[in-house]
């Protein structure tokens, strides 16, 4: 135990007084953030700039109710009477984002038609239709002679607000956008450190044996301390970044949090920060000693590099899956990779993040992923074993399945 | 303390790495472990060191099996060396020592006194990197006796060395063994082997070839051996059936005397045929036994 402590000691120092580890534990959360919200903001709220649309055919009292509300979404109209050819000399010499021509049968239901020099901006055609529609229906219900206010106030549409009631009974608003921001951002947090932190371990291993320094070790401390001392000293590293993070975040949303509405997002508790950190450990020591195994079978870095892909691949899967799951979390799709041991560190907490999922089966998840350490570690320590002392070797993915069976 | 190997037995798949290896270090001698490369001395080095366990046979300490206090007490300079290169000296040697249990208040005035001893007091506080390749095999040897071991392992420890660290650490182990510690030099430099061993093993292809101690090795194949230093062309000695085996540099041979020749008829033969500075009859070199040996035994 006393070696143990000592390798654990000296791989978390190596490992945390580094100048990446103490950039990457300041700046983390907001390069998350900046990675995950700030692209939806912008998207979201890009400045529309005053773009000019010429129009023919439009007949001058539909122009006219269209042209304000338009104006003020940064779209301005040109009153037609000039030529399509010349229009189309204008709009590819970019003197124009376009033209619209209205046909004749607009009111039976004729389809107008925007050309651009550009790819069209979903954006301008949304709200064009949206306008432009709303007037070409009013004028469609004048002409039938009906009031169009009175039918426009029948047509209102129901609203649905969507609340949730959690285990603690309470009823909370959901917000679908704030909700897929906070699933992604943590999926993509999970992942992250995840892979960072078993490919930390992994090349740590291999170094030991590029740097030749392994029998050294092994003449003074067991395989086992070695492999358990590297893994939970990058565990401690791990955790002590977490624990930072997570005080960033408390304070933060303390301090700034209402300011931007985090104060009603009730999925930033203690309770799932306390989830985070255990559904990390759990995907980090599976992966870690996945990894550990990985590194003491490769020769080098690069070696490392072509054994870990299948593990890369499993850990990407909840990351593109994340749409599907954070939206239909207790879909059977999301329910068995939040069972399978390789992706449910990432997407149980997802799940427990993004709704309420049944006890039995957060419990379940949890009793198999330890299962799945158990059976990982046991595996690792052997392939560590037999691995860490070939140099010169390079193995293939069915050599290291081969080491496992000998 | 007494390390103890009987009849251990290595194969890595078909390849027979050790076959039945014995042999007896005591404290206070240096014990040779001698073999061409791939002969399975490293093998035989990691098997005591209880890197890799052997198939068959036992290695004993004090009579006993290893136990896992007994790594606290060895040293070991493997044959691969490698240093975390990223920390700083004085760091690194006290890591390595806690790992054999010593705490740091213990071993200061150590690195202190073995820095000085190898020329490597300023570097005590820079990184290991920094070190020349020499440099870090004397921090290596360090690393091996920091802890004050009562078995010092040390495998081709003069492997790239220059002639003087050569000596500083030639010195250091000729003096650790006169503390009675219990030391295994590996080697395939015959003439180290021979000036600072008193014990011997010679193995190749994982068997022994031969064994005993120096002195009753070179008495054994009495003093059949002439030496020769001279000035010519040595093509004559090759054809000439007074003499069996031969070890030949341009202007100096070391030469087996065949079976019932005598030295004087060799003299008598070579005189005029060759301009002679010295003819000096003596028991062979251990480099000689070990070469004749190996082709005998292959």
């Amino acid at each position: 135990m006393e070696k143990l402590r000592k390798v654990l000691a000296h791989e978390f120092r190596m490992t945390a007084a580094t100048k990446a580890f103490i950039i990457l534990t300041i700046l983390g959360p907001f390069l998350l953030i900046g990675m995950t919200v700030v692209p939806a903001l912008v998207s979201q709220k890009t400045e529309r700039r005053g773009i000019e649309i010429a129009v023919a055919g439009m007949p001058s009292r539909i122009f006219n109710a269209v042209g304000e509300p338009l104006r003020q979404l940064g779209i301005n109209l040109q009153a037609g009477g000039q030529p399509i050819e010349q229009l189309e000399r204008k709009v590819r010499e970019e003197d124009l984002y376009g033209y619209l021509i209205f046909p004749a049968d607009f009111l039976s239901g004729g389809t107008l038609e925007l050309v651009t020099s550009e790819f069209p901006d979903y954006r301008i055609v949304e709200a064009m239709k949206g306008v432009i529609g709303q007037v070409v229906t009013d004028e469609r219900i004048r002409q039938a002679g009906l009031d169009s206010a009175r039918i426009r106030a029948m047509m209102r549409p129901v609203d649905i607000e969507a609340k949730q009631i959690t285990r603690s009974g309470a009823k909370a608003q959901t917000d679908t956008f704030s909700f897929i921001m906070i699933g992604i951002t943590f999926t993509l947090m999970l992942y992250m450190t995840i892979l960072l932190y078993g490919q930390s371990i992994g090349r740590s291993v291999v170094q030991e044996k590029t740097s030749k320094t392994v029998e050294i070790m092994l003449s003074s401390v067991s395989e086992t301390d070695l492999l358990f001392g590297k893994i939970l000293g990058q565990a401690a590293a791990s955790l002590l970044q977490y624990g930072v993070w997570i005080g960033m975040a408390l304070i933060g949303a303390r301090l700034i949090g209402p300011a931007l509405g985090l104060d009603r997002l009730p999925q930033l508790s203690l309770s799932t920060l306390l989830y985070l950190v255990l559904f990390f450990l759990l995907g980090f020591f599976l992966f870690a000693s996945l990894f550990a195994a990985l590194g003491a079978a490769a020769q080098d870095e690069q070696n490392l590099g072509q054994l870990s892909w299948p593990a890369i691949v499993v850990l990407v899967f909840p990351m593109v899956s994340a749409g599907p799951i954070i939206t239909a979390p207790g879909s059977s799709f999301a329910v068995f990779l939040s069972l399978f041991p390789l992706t449910a560190p990432i997407v149980m907490f997802v799940r427990i993040l993004v709704s309420d999922p049944k006890t039995w089966q957060i419990l379940l998840s949890v009793g198999i992923q330890v299962a799945a350490i158990v059976i990982m570690i046991l595996l690792s320590a052997k392939i560590f074993r037999i691995g860490i002392l070939m140099t010169g070797k390079r193995f293939t993915l069915a050599e290291v399945f081969r080491l496992l069976r000998a | 303390m007494m390390l103890q190997v009987r009849n251990v037995k290595k194969s890595y798949g078909a390849v027979q790495a050790v076959d039945g290896i014995s042999f007896t270090a005591s404290p206070g001698k240096i014990y040779g472990l001698l073999g061409p490369n791939g002969a399975g001395k490293t093998t035989t080095i990691r098997m005591i060191m209880n890197i890799i366990a052997p198939d068959q046979g036992q290695i004993l300490f004090d009579r006993k099996p290893i136990s896992p206090g007994d790594k606290n007490r060895i040293g070991y300079l493997p044959e691969e060396r490698g240093l975390y290169r990223k920390m700083i000296l004085n760091d690194l040697l006290h890591y390595f020592a806690s790992l054999k249990g010593r705490k740091r208040g213990e071993v200061q005035s150590r690195i202190d006194d073995w820095l000085e001893r190898f020329d490597l007091s300023e570097w005590k506080m820079r990184k290991v990197e920094e070190l020349s390749k020499g440099m870090s095999q004397k921090v290596q040897f360090i690393v091996s006796v920091l802890h004050d071991p009562d078995i010092l392992v040390l495998d081709e420890p003069f492997a790239g060395l220059d002639p003087v660290s050569t000596e500083a650490l030639r010195k250091a182990v000729l003096e650790l063994g006169k503390q009675e510690k219990t030391i295994l030099l590996s080697t395939h430099i015959m003439e180290q082997a021979e000036r600072m061993c008193s014990t011997i093993l010679i193995i190749d292809s994982g068997r022994e070839v031969l064994s005993g101690s120096v002195e009753a090795i070179k008495s054994r194949f009495g003093k059949n051996s002439v030496i020769i230093e001279f000035d010519g062309d040595a093509d004559i000695l090759h054809g000439c059936d007074l003499i069996g085996t031969v070890i030949s540099y341009p202007r100096w041979v070391e030469a087996e005397l065949a079976a019932g020749a005598n030295a004087d008829e060799l003299l008598g033969y070579l005189v005029g045929k060759l301009s002679i500075k010295r003819f000096e009859v003596v028991t062979p070199s251990l480099h000689k036994i070990f070469i004749d040996q190996l082709e005998q035994g292959r």
